[in-house]
């Protein structure tokens, strides 16, 4: 499925991004427990870049092949490719923390860097089958955040 | 900004050091610091235990975390603790993922949240 991909600025109104990827990622097919986390880890990736990433930048989300993507990207690029950690840091307050999040929560997150900015795609797979664990009917977690 | 989780007290049979209360809204980085004043403020000098109503609360990210852990680390310099009723679905996720079950005691209803508080502690 291709979906047309949407874009929105990252600002400190958390509440509509978070809406607006849920609506989205329903729409593509993501459902449940799969759903829950990806608004997760969005909004995790989101105040990352307002925390550490200069306060500013876009997040896009699209769907393609079955695989469900959100960009999350800031005007600073200093984060690079590889900075999710694999064990979980001990310090809730860092920028780590936020990062190990993405990975339990998401199939993958990879990170792309070019000078002055880095995003961060957190990547879900939306096709049959993949949101057996935890699949639920849709609307049981819909309510708008 | 998210707007502010509204904190409201709930008048439940417990003794006079426990603190009910329930918050209802979306906490996250943009409102958390906002909540942590208000629980401050709704504490009184006699409250030991607080005991939150989460069934209003759609969400929380590692902000709001963090500030449920400072207000845990303030009912313990009382000799206190925080307990939790009815967390929604996503809720209970990000608080596993975190470790946060082990570090609150969690309830299914705000009734045996007030049950265990009882059972816990003695008023002094």
């Amino acid at each position: 499925m291709v979906d047309h991909r949407r874009q929105w600025p990252i600002t400190d109104d958390l509440a509509a991004l978070r809406e607006n990827i849920q609506r989205y990622a329903l729409r593509a097919g993501l459902t449940g427990s799969r759903l829950d986390d990806l608004v997760i880890a969005a909004n995790e990736a989101a105040i990352n870049v307002l925390e550490h990433g200069g306060g500013a930048g876009t997040l896009a989300i699209s769907c393609d092949g079955g695989v469900l993507a959100v960009d999350v990207a800031d005007h600073v690029g200093v984060l690079r490719p590889g900075a999710v950690p694999d064990e979980r840091p001990t310090g809730r307050g860092d920028r780590g923390f936020g990062l190990w999040l993405m990975g339990e929560l998401c199939d993958a997150v990879t990170i792309d860097r070019v000078p002055g900015q880095s995003t961060i795609r957190l990547s879900m797979q939306v096709g049959d089958g993949a949101d057996d664990e935890g699949a639920a009917p849709v609307g049981r977690s819909a309510r708008p955040v | 900004m998210t707007a502010a989780v509204v904190l409201t007290p709930v008048s439940a049979p417990v003794a006079d050091h426990v603190l009910v209360v329930a918050l209802d809204g979306a906490l996250d980085y943009t409102n958390a610091e906002r909540l942590r004043q208000d629980v401050e403020a709704a504490l009184g000098e006699e409250h030991r235990e607080l005991v939150l109503d989460l069934s209003g609360m759609d969400f929380c990210d590692s902000t709001g975390i963090r500030i449920l852990l400072s207000v845990r680390k303030l009912m313990q310099e009382r000799d206190g603790a925080v307990t939790m009723a009815s967390l929604n679905a996503r809720l209970t996720r990000i608080f596993k993922l975190t470790g946060l079950t082990s570090a609150f005691t969690l309830a299914a209803s705000l009734a045996e949240a007030v049950a265990a508080v009882g059972a816990r502690s003695t008023p002094r």
